[in-house]
């Protein structure tokens, strides 16, 4: 089970109202690449990876879960009192009619999530490697964003977020060399 | 953080037809992790107020990005 | 510094202790017999307890694991008031 914890991972910050912002971070919200698949993926793949590192994948996953919340944050916070003209302007008038102001699981492009984001394989190796990939694409993610945001409150959020990328990806390929450890173990002549 | 051993660049090939004025050097990331295969005991920690600004623990694996560096 | 100034400091602070008990959480889950980092560990949740101790005795729970302290709920504490983490 998990309990709620009523605070952030990191304090967010917003600077501006920006709702042209806030559709582009959607994209690490329910993008292929985002915060929701990275959850989804490693709590799904957990069941079936090798007792050694189901921790790492609960403890990521877990982790992710917070980090969508920084991203829910920064969009309802970007989008809230913006007028619908404002959210048309920035290329939400589409999201608006259908959600109002309420948020979505889609991405920076409107397109909704979808579990085909995510894979697992119930092969270890092909897991774990599909995970660093994961990492490293929401890692160039969220350059891309810092690259398009003039807003330096978000950008300090979104360069803890990239860091928490670089982290993970390494505890991934740590993980890899952890299962590498159970070669020939029970080799029986 | 020393950002330029975490920063690779390559130069593209550049066509008289193309359209945009060309960007001679192109830069990308090689971020920290991938020199390392599993994280070596005892490395050097930031305080717990550093560690939460910068995104970890370690130094050693904080690159940083900002769009000055002008990667994309 | 007003108090909801007091408060987002001293949260931060509860973040600051919490965070860095989810970084050596993931690295002992890839170091198990990194007995230095263990011990860090053990000490690291010992150290964010104290300071959520600290924060929820003024300003309530964090979660529905912490006993409300008296304080709290003489000041009207509840769980479902506000705000909420998004809203602060």
């Amino acid at each position: 089970m998990w309990v709620y914890e009523k605070k952030l991972l990191y304090p967010v910050e917003v600077s501006t109202c920006n709702p042209t912002l806030a559709k582009y971070l959607m994209e690490q919200y329910g993008g292929a690449d985002g915060e929701l698949a990275a959850a989804l993926r490693y709590m799904n793949q957990r069941y079936t990876v090798p007792d050694k590192v189901i921790g790492l994948l609960t403890d990521i996953s877990t982790e992710e879960f917070s980090h969508l919340e920084m991203l829910a944050t920064m969009i309802y916070k970007l989008t809230k009192d913006a007028t619908p003209e404002q959210l048309e302007e920035a290329g939400l008038g589409a999201h608006f009619v259908n959600h109002g102001h309420s948020l979505f699981y889609a991405n920076a492009a409107g397109v909704p999530f979808t579990a085909t984001y995510i894979q697992s394989k119930g092969d270890p190796i092909a897991d774990l490697y599909e995970d660093i990939a994961a990492e490293e694409k929401a890692r160039a993610t969220y350059q891309w964003l810092i690259d398009v945001s003039d807003d330096p409150a978000i950008n300090d959020s979104l360069r803890f977020l990239r860091e928490r990328e670089n982290i993970h990806s390494l505890r991934f390929r740590e993980a890899v060399e952890l299962l590498k450890d159970e070669r020939d173990r029970k080799k029986i002549f | 953080m020393d950002r330029p051993l975490f920063r690779g660049n390559f130069k593209p090939y550049v066509s008289p037809r193309d359209p945009c004025p060309p960007i001679l050097v192109k830069k990308f990331v090689l971020p920290p992790q991938i020199f390392t295969n599993f994280q070596p005991p005892g490395l050097p920690q930031n305080s717990p107020a550093e560690a939460l600004k910068q995104g970890s623990l370690w130094p050693a694996f904080v690159d940083g990005y900002y769009r000055e560096e002008g990667i994309s | 510094m007003s108090t909801s100034e007091a408060e987002w400091v001293l949260l931060k602070k509860v973040q600051q202790m919490d965070f860095v008990v989810v970084e050596l959480t993931l690295y002992t889950d890839t170091h198990p017999n990194d007995e230095e980092a263990r011990k860090q560990w053990r000490d690291a949740i010992k150290e964010a307890a104290r300071v959520r101790r600290q924060y929820e005795t003024i300003y309530g729970p964090l979660s529905l694991t912490s006993v409300p302290s008296k304080q709290a709920i003489e000041v009207g504490w509840q769980w479902n008031s506000p705000p909420w983490p998004w809203q602060r």
